[in-house]
């Protein structure tokens, strides 16, 4: 499996995890390792002076990591450069995951202030890798605005519904100039596996780990999907017939 | 005096710095961003970012999230 880079950083990993859902932080940070993912995702809270020794960072213990703050609780573009700036302080990286989810029914983003926030956030030195929807004429404005990536969605967040997307990823991923990463929805490792064998350059994965009845084994599943997954596509998958058989052994020649 | 962060009261020394919250919850910096006003502040500013009587004060710091 190549390497993924990302803003000149190289990553041996394919897979995002996210730390949301998890039942401890011990599940958490064992998950961490088992998927064997270099990028985690996290997300900030306001303290609440009862419970100001509630640490997460101390249980992703890998230096080799690199942090995703997220941006998610925020309604605008504006809010947004606000929380980067804020993470940015927190964190000590520059990295972004830029989501803008007014509408916490269906949590999907809004196309416009990410938009908006990703052309501002750029201009301010951060690496936005924003999440988006399936829509490819977004994409591209996104990428044209300077984001390192792109994240469209497979299907609602934490829906686990696998690619519903699939044939607006299959545009963006043949038109995109930034790396892709399928985020949110993603429920199944097969379902990974499919946004991998399409061309996809990582996957996102947080819910369908977090909440599986054991998450370490399940992380340790959405890893192999990746790799096998990103093998079947640079490896070149055979081309589908119309629908009837091609044989593989000889029809003729042995029985006369 | 008596600063608000993330509106609960929290009593601090005269003369204390934005540093001094960290100290006085006894939490280290890691993962922790500040703001006064909507402002955020450095993390190179803390301290010296000198905190008024009935200051209003927004702490964040990292929680799971996907």
């Amino acid at each position: 499996m190549s390497k993924l880079i990302i803003a000149g950083r190289e990553f041996n990993s394919r897979l995002f995890l996210g730390t949301g859902k998890f039942s401890s932080n011990d599940l958490m940070k064992e998950s961490i390792i088992a998927s064997e993912t270099e990028m985690v995702t996290v997300a900030m809270k306001r303290i609440s002076l009862g419970d100001a020794n509630d640490d997460m960072l101390k249980h992703i213990v890998d230096k080799n990591i690199q942090l995703l703050p997220n941006t998610s609780g925020v309604r605008d573009a504006k809010e947004a450069v606000f929380a980067a700036k804020m993470s940015r302080e927190a964190f000590g990286t520059n990295w972004l995951k830029l989501e803008i989810h007014p509408d916490p029914r269906y949590l999907l983003p809004d196309s416009i202030e990410t938009l908006k926030a990703t052309e501002e956030l750029v201009k301010l030195g951060f690496v936005v890798l924003p999440y988006c929807q399936a829509d490819p004429v977004l994409c591209k404005r996104l990428e044209e605005a300077g984001a390192a990536t792109v994240m469209p969605l497979a299907a609602p967040i934490g829906s686990n519904k696998g690619l519903r997307t699939e044939d607006f990823l299959k545009i963006i991923i043949e038109q995109s100039n930034v790396p892709v990463v399928v985020d949110a929805g993603i429920g199944a490792p097969s379902h990974a596996a499919a946004a991998m064998e399409l061309g996809a350059d990582a996957c996102l994965v947080n819910t369908a780990v977090a909440v599986a009845g054991d998450p370490v084994r399940m992380a340790k599943a959405f890893r192999d999907a990746v790799i096998c997954g990103r093998e079947a596509y640079e490896a070149g998958l055979g081309a589908v017939t119309a629908g009837e058989a091609v044989a593989s052994s000889p029809l003729t020649s042995f029985l006369g | 005096m008596k600063i608000k962060v993330n509106g609960e009261e929290l009593e601090l020394q005269d003369g204390a710095v934005l540093a001094d919250v960290c100290t006085t919850l006894g939490i280290e910096g890691k993962g922790v961003a500040f703001a006064i006003d909507s402002d955020v502040i450095p993390r190179d500013e803390w301290a010296s970012t000198k905190l008024v009587d009935g200051a209003d004060v927004m702490m964040i710091r990292a929680a799971c999230g996907g």
